[in-house]
């Protein structure tokens, strides 16, 4: 693994798309408005964010089961990441919970949709977990 | 990155615990689920976006749930705060009657110049109220703050208490910009008139969470 593999020229030719293993974050924008799946607001206008996490991470299910005593969750795949709170349009942060806090839609509470990193307190907010602006809403609040 | 906002405003919600979040989350529930997770460890803030006169305006909205007891709340909670909604259930005399105490402690922990706005919401059906609406107004004249009655179930003026309260906020910072910067153009009065094109409900699901 600590080869340095990454200088032979044979390496380049690599797809390293595929490898999701190693350097899972990268420099990447949302290229597209993401919206509440269930009331459609606005959470995060396109271009906004800064990085794509490519991990999966446990998020709790926005429906829990009744009579269960501890948290359903399931992981899920793909992050963006952005720094700035003030970057999101509508989002709601919750309260820490076991040390982590989590993003819902900012009008009708829907999530988690993200969550915060404790460590950096990068936001990071899953496209998985919510709807792409279709390009006939583009350009309305 | 460039700022995408012209103005950035920090409010708080404050008032007695049960004004309102008795009646969470009607949307999500049904016989087998419900939203337990989010509404059990809850919401600290909201970050709200609005366009008022062509201003886009970011609202950082911060609920005081857990800690409504007024004495817990100090100068470092209202640190940068802008605006205060102070909000009381119409069907609970108590949470209207505490109104006063927690006008008394913003005196004592805000910023001066913070604007006000008390809200008397219904969480509740009518034949349950305890406050008349005109003992409402009577406070909110004897404190100099504006007014409104509100409705989480009917989305009754929730959206209208905010954009009041940012439109107040933003008056009086373009105020001082003004005075600051000397030269004025115009007559200093703003255009406060642009918040009903708003086809939808901003803020329609705020009361029974955060109010």
């Amino acid at each position: 693994m600590s080869s340095s593999s990454l200088s032979l020229p044979s390496a380049s030719m690599k797809p390293l798309e595929k490898e999701e293993n190693n350097g899972a974050v990268e420099a990447k924008t949302n290229e597209e408005t993401l919206v509440c799946k269930i009331c459609q607001t606005v959470v995060i206008l396109k271009n906004m964010t800064t990085e794509w996490l490519n991990e999966e991470r446990e998020l709790p299910l926005p429906r829990q089961k009744k009579g269960i005593d501890h948290t359903q969750t399931e992981p899920v795949r793909g992050y963006f990441g952005v720094k700035d709170i003030f970057a999101f349009e509508n989002v709601g942060f919750t309260r820490s919970s076991e040390g982590k806090r989590f993003l819902v839609c900012g009008e009708c509470e829907q999530g988690p949709v993200g969550y915060v990193d404790p460590e950096t307190e990068m936001n990071y907010v899953t496209p998985e977990r919510l709807d792409v602006l279709q390009a006939s809403q583009d350009g309305k609040n | 990155m460039a700022k995408t906002y012209d103005y950035l405003f920090k409010l708080l919600l404050i008032g007695d615990s049960g004004v309102g979040k008795t009646c969470v989350l009607f949307r999500f529930s049904d016989d087998s689920f419900n939203n337990s997770f989010i509404s059990t460890i809850g919401i600290d803030f909201k970050i709200r976006t609005i366009e008022l006169d062509g201003k886009k305006i970011k609202l950082q909205i911060w609920d005081t749930a857990g800690q409504e007891r007024f004495r817990t709340i100090t100068t470092a909670y209202y640190r940068g705060a802008m605006g205060i909604i102070l909000v009381y259930d119409i069907t609970n005399e108590r949470s209207f009657e505490n109104i006063k105490n927690w006008i008394r402690n913003i005196e004592e922990h805000a910023a001066s110049d913070v604007e006000r706005m008390i809200i008397g919401n219904k969480c509740d059906i009518e034949e349950r109220r305890e406050v008349s609406r005109d003992r409402g107004e009577q406070l909110a004249i004897e404190y100099g703050t504006k007014f409104l009655e509100t409705s989480a179930k009917a989305n009754l003026n929730i959206d209208e208490a905010f954009f009041t309260l940012a439109r107040d906020i933003k008056s009086k910072m373009e105020q001082n910009e003004m005075r600051a910067g000397g030269s004025v153009s115009n007559s200093g009065r703003v255009n406060v008139g642009g918040s009903g094109t708003q086809k939808k409900s901003f803020f329609s699901n705020w009361s029974c969470t955060l109010l």
